[in-house]
C-alpha cells in the first residue's frame, strides 16, 4: 500500500449555502460549452457589434468636444438646426444602443442554438437526472444552473459589453452630464438583456427537454425562429398588397368622380353643345375625324372594373398613398407578432425608447430639409421652376418610418412572449420530472 | 435509528409499490433484499425524499422524510444502479462536481475528489474522460461521486453489478470498511446475497411492497438445535424409514438427510438408531440456515 493511502479521510470542511447550489450547474454547463470551437468563435464574432457601438459613441463624444466634424456643427448652428448637441445627446446614444441591440439580437439567437440545445437533452439522453435530483438541490435550482449558462453568455455578448460600452462613451465625451442624460440606457439595456434570458433560455430548455437527441432541438429551435419569421414576413407582404388594392381602389373611385363632375359640368353648356352630346355614344371610344372645328369632347367615363385600370394610376403617387396607409395603420399591425425575434426587438424597442429617439432625430432632419427646399425650391420630385413652391410641412416621425420603428402596443409582443414563457415553463416541469415514477 | 417508516404507502396508478410499510431500521450496514418489484428502488427513492408517499410517516437520521427532503439528501450519499455518467467530463471533474453540487467549494470539491478516488482505485484513469471508462470504473466513479461530501449514509444500488471478481472483492471490502470502520451506515441493495451477507450485519427483505424479513444476519441464520443435517454410509432412503418411525421429520436431499427431531430429543436418538441398523454416519452437524433460504423462505 502506498504510503500516501490514509484510507478513508472524513472531511470537515464548510458548506454553502443553499441558495447559490445552482452556480455550480451553471459553471459545469459553461466549462462543457466553452470547449466547442464555434461557440468561442462565435462569442469572438458577437463582440464586433460592440465594438462598432463603442466606436458610435467615442465619436459622438469626440464630435460634441469639437474635435471631430466641428465645421458641420458650427454650420449647423448657425442656420439653427440645431441648437446644441448636448440636446441630441440622449437621442443619438439611444439609436446607436437600439441599433446595437438588433444586430445583436440575431447573435444570441444563434448563439443559444449552438449552445442550447443539449443543456438537458444530454442529462435525458445519459440518465444524469439522479445525479442532480439525488443532491441537495431542487428542480428549479436545477433549471436556474441551465438557465444560467444561456444568461452568462447572453450578458457576456450584450449586457457586459453595454456596460463596457457606456464607461467608455462617458469616459470620451468627457462631460459627467452624459450620465444625467442617458442613465436610462443602463437599466433598459439590462433588462433587456434580462427579457432576452427568460424569454429565449426558457423556450430553449423547454424545447431541449423534449427531446434526448440535441440535434433535433437544434434544428426545432431554428425552425421556430426561421419560419416565425417568414409567416410574419408573408403576412406583413399580405398587408401591404391589401393596401395597395385599397388604394387603387380609391383612387379610380375618385377618378371616376371626378369624371361625373366633369360630365355633369358639360351637361350644363349651352344647348347646342349639349345636343350634340347627348347624340354621342360614349360606350365606344372615340375616332380621331377630319372635321373642323372640333366639336368639345366629352369626357370618357372609365368602365367600373376595367382590367388594368390601376395601372393608369400614377405609380409614384400610388406608392406614395400606399405608404401613407402603412404608417396609419402601423400602430394595429399585428402581423409582426408571428415573428419570435420580433416580439423581443418590439420589447426591446419599447424599453430604450428608440421610437423617441428617431422621432427626435427626425424633428431635427425635417427642419433642416424644409430650410432647404424653401430657400432653393426643390420639390421632393426634382428641381421646381415654380419659385413659390412651399415645401412640404415636416414629418417628425419620418425617420422613425424609414427604420420601421415598431409602432404596435409592446403590450401585444409582452403578452405573446409571456404566454410562450407559461408553455415553456409548463412542459419544463412535465418533462423534468422528479425522479416520482416507476422507471 | 437509521431510519425508520410507519405504514408508508406508495402508488404509482394502479401499481402499488410500498404497502403500509413499517420498519426501524438501527445504524450499520444493511442489507436490503427483494425480488424483483418489490419496492426496493421505491425505497431507496423515499429515503432520499425523491417521491411524495401517499401515506405513512418517516425519518431517515431523525429527519423527516416529508419536510428535510434537501437535509436527508445533504446527509445521505447514494450511487445509483442506472448509468448516469454524462459523457466528455474527465473522472475527477465529475466526483469534483458532485461535491459542488453538495455545496462544496470548488477546491475544497476538488481536493476531496482527489482524495476519494484514490480511497475507491481509481488511479491515472481520473482524468480520462468518463465515457472511455469500463463498467467497474463507472461504478468506482459513482461511488466517489456518492462519498465525496462524506455522507453519514451511504445508499448503494447494485454497486458490484458488471465488475470483475477481482473488482467486486475491492468494492466490497471498502463499502465493509465504511460501515465497520469509519462509522457510516450503508444501505447496500444487491441480488447478489453473498455480498450483502459479506458487508452487511442487517437485513430487510422486502417483497410486493411489505417487509417480509428483517433482523441481524447473525441472529437470522442461528443454528437449529433440533435440525440435523446427516450423511450415512449406505441406504439412506432405509436409514430415513427408520428415523420416521421414531417420531423425526425426515427431509431427503441430494446427498443427505434433513432430520428434525421430535421434541425433548437430542441427537443422541440419531447415534442410537443408526447403531441400531448398522449404519454409520459420515456427517452429521446442527442445521445452520443461509442466507439464501432465509431469503427465499421469506418470499415464499
Amino acid at each position: 500500500m502506498p504510503i500516501f493511502d490514509q484510507g478513508y479521510q472524513h472531511w470537515k470542511g464548510k458548506l454553502t449555502g443553499h441558495a447559490w447550489r445552482w452556480l455550480a450547474i451553471t459553471r459545469q454547463g459553461l466549462r462543457v460549452q466553452l470547449k466547442g470551437r464555434y461557440v468561442r468563435l462565435l462569442l469572438v464574432l458577437a463582440w464586433m457589434p460592440a465594438m462598432a457601438l463603442v466606436s458610435a459613441l467615442a465619436i459622438w463624444g469626440l464630435i460634441e468636444q469639437g474635435v471631430l466634424g466641428a465645421d458641420l456643427v458650427t454650420m449647423l448652428k448657425s442656420q439653427g438646426v440645431v441648437d446644441d448637441l448636448q440636446s441630441l445627446r440622449q437621442a443619438i446614444w439611444t439609436i446607436a444602443y437600439s441599433l446595437f441591440f438588433k444586430v445583436e439580437l440575431y447573435f444570441i439567437l444563434l448563439l443559444v442554438t449552438l449552445t442550447g440545445p443539449n443543456l438537458i437533452s444530454l442529462d435525458l439522453r445519459y440518465n444524469a437526472l439522479p445525479l442532480y435530483l439525488s443532491r441537495p438541490i431542487t428542480r428549479l435550482d436545477y433549471f436556474l444552473g441551465k438557465l444560467g449558462v444561456i444568461a452568462v453568455l447572453v450578458a457576456a455578448v450584450a449586457v457586459l459589453p453595454t456596460m463596457a460600452a457606456y464607461l467608455l462613451g462617458v469616459c470620451f465625451s468627457l462631460d459627467l452630464t452624459v450620465v444625467r442624460d442617458t442613465w436610462r440606457l443602463l437599466p433598459a439595456s439590462i433588462l433587456y438583456g434580462l427579457v432576452i434570458v427568460v424569454s429565449a433560455g426558457t423556450l430553449m430548455l423547454a424545447l431541449s427537454s423534449m427531446s434526448r437527441r440535441s440535434l433535433y432541438v437544434g434544428l426545432t429551435w431554428v425552425g421556430l425562429c426561421v419560419i416565425s419569421w417568414m409567416v410574419a414576413g408573408v403576412l406583413g407582404l399580405v398587408r401591404l398588397e391589401s393596401l395597395d388594392n385599397q388604394v387603387a381602389r380609391e383612387a379610380e373611385a375618385a377618378q371616376r368622380d371626378k369624371a361625373q363632375q366633369e360630365l355633369e359640368r358639360v351637361r350644363q353648356r349651352p344647348k347646342d353643345d349639349s345636343q350634340e352630346f347627348d347624340e354621342m355614344d360614349f360606350t365606344q371610344p372615340l375616332e380621331e375625324s377630319d372635321a373642323s372645328p372640333v366639336p368639345p369632347q366629352p369626357p370618357v367615363l372609365p368602365p367600373r372594373k376595367r382590367p388594368g385600370q390601376s395601372r393608369r394610376f400614377d405609380w409614384q403617387e400610388r406608392q406614395r398613398l400606399v405608404h401613407q396607409e402603412d404608417v396609419k395603420s402601423r400602430k394595429t399591425n399585428w402581423r409582426p407578432l408571428f415573428s419570435y425575434a420580433d416580439n423581443i426587438d418590439r420589447l426591446g424597442a419599447a424599453l430604450l425608447g428608440t421610437d423617441a429617439a428617431w422621432v427626435q432625430i427626425g424633428r431635427v432632419y425635417e427642419r433642416r430639409r424644409v430650410q432647404v427646399e424653401s430657400m432653393a425650391g426643390i420639390s421632393p420630385g426634382g428641381w421646381s421652376n415654380n419659385y413659390n413652391y412651399k415645401a412640404e410641412p415636416a414629418n417628425e416621425r419620418c425617420l422613425a418610418e424609414l427604420w420601421n420603428v415598431p409602432q404596435y402596443p409592446w403590450t401585444w409582443s409582452a403578452a405573446v412572449l409571456a404566454g410562450l414563457l407559461g408553455l415553456s415553463l409548463c412542459i419544463l416541469s412535465t418533462r423534468v420530472r422528479s425522479l416520482d415514477r416507476l422507471r | 435509528m437509521l431510519f425508520s417508516l410507519q405504514n408508508v404507502t406508495k402508488t404509482y396508478g394502479a401499481v402499488t409499490a410500498l404497502r403500509q410499510l413499517s420498519v426501524d431500521v438501527p445504524t450499520g450496514a444493511v442489507g436490503l433484499l427483494g425480488p424483483n418489484g418489490a419496492g426496493k428502488t421505491t425505497l431507496i427513492r423515499t429515503l432520499l425524499g425523491l417521491i411524495k408517499i401517499n401515506a405513512g410517516t418517516g425519518k431517515v437520521l431523525d429527519m423527516d422524510v416529508r419536510r428535510q427532503r434537501l437535509k436527508i439528501r445533504q446527509a445521505v450519499g447514494f450511487a445509483p444502479e442506472d448509468e448516469c455518467l454524462f459523457p466528455g467530463v474527465a473522472g475527477i471533474d465529475f466526483a469534483a462536481y458532485a461535491g459542488q453540487l453538495c455545496g462544496m467549494s470548488r477546491s475544497d470539491a476538488l481536493q476531496r475528489a482527489h482524495e476519494i478516488l484514490n480511497h475507491v482505485g481509481l488511479g491515472e484513469a481520473r482524468y480520462r474522460p468518463v465515457d472511455s471508462y469500463s463498467t467497474g470504473m463507472k461504478q468506482r466513479l459513482k461511488l466517489a461521486s456518492a462519498l465525496v461530501h462524506d455522507p453519514r449514509l451511504l445508499i448503494l444500488d447494485e454497486p458490484t453489478n458488471g465488475m470483475d471478481p477481482a473488482g467486486r472483492q475491492e468494492i466490497l471490502e471498502l463499502a465493509r470498511d465504511l460501515a465497520h470502520g469509519k462509522e457510516m451506515s450503508v444501505l447496500f441493495s444487491s441480488h447478489l446475497l453473498p455480498d450483502v451477507e459479506f458487508v452487511c450485519d442487517y437485513v430487510i427483505v422486502l417483497g410486493q411492497g411489505r417487509l417480509l424479513a428483517q433482523g441481524e444476519i447473525r441472529e437470522l441464520k442461528q443454528r437449529h438445535d433440533q435440525c440435523f443435517e446427516v450423511r450415512v454410509k449406505a441406504d439412506a432412503p432405509a436409514f430415513a424409514q427408520r428415523l420416521r418411525k421414531s417420531n423425526c421429520n425426515v427431509k431427503e436431499q441430494d446427498h443427505s438427510l434433513l432430520v428434525q427431531l421430535p421434541p425433548g430429543q437430542s441427537e443422541r436418538l440419531l447415534w442410537s438408531l443408526a447403531a441400531e441398523a448398522g449404519q454409520q454416519i459420515r456427517h452429521l452437524r446442527p442445521q445452520q440456515s443461509t442466507l439464501e433460504e432465509i431469503f427465499l423462505k421469506a418470499i415464499e
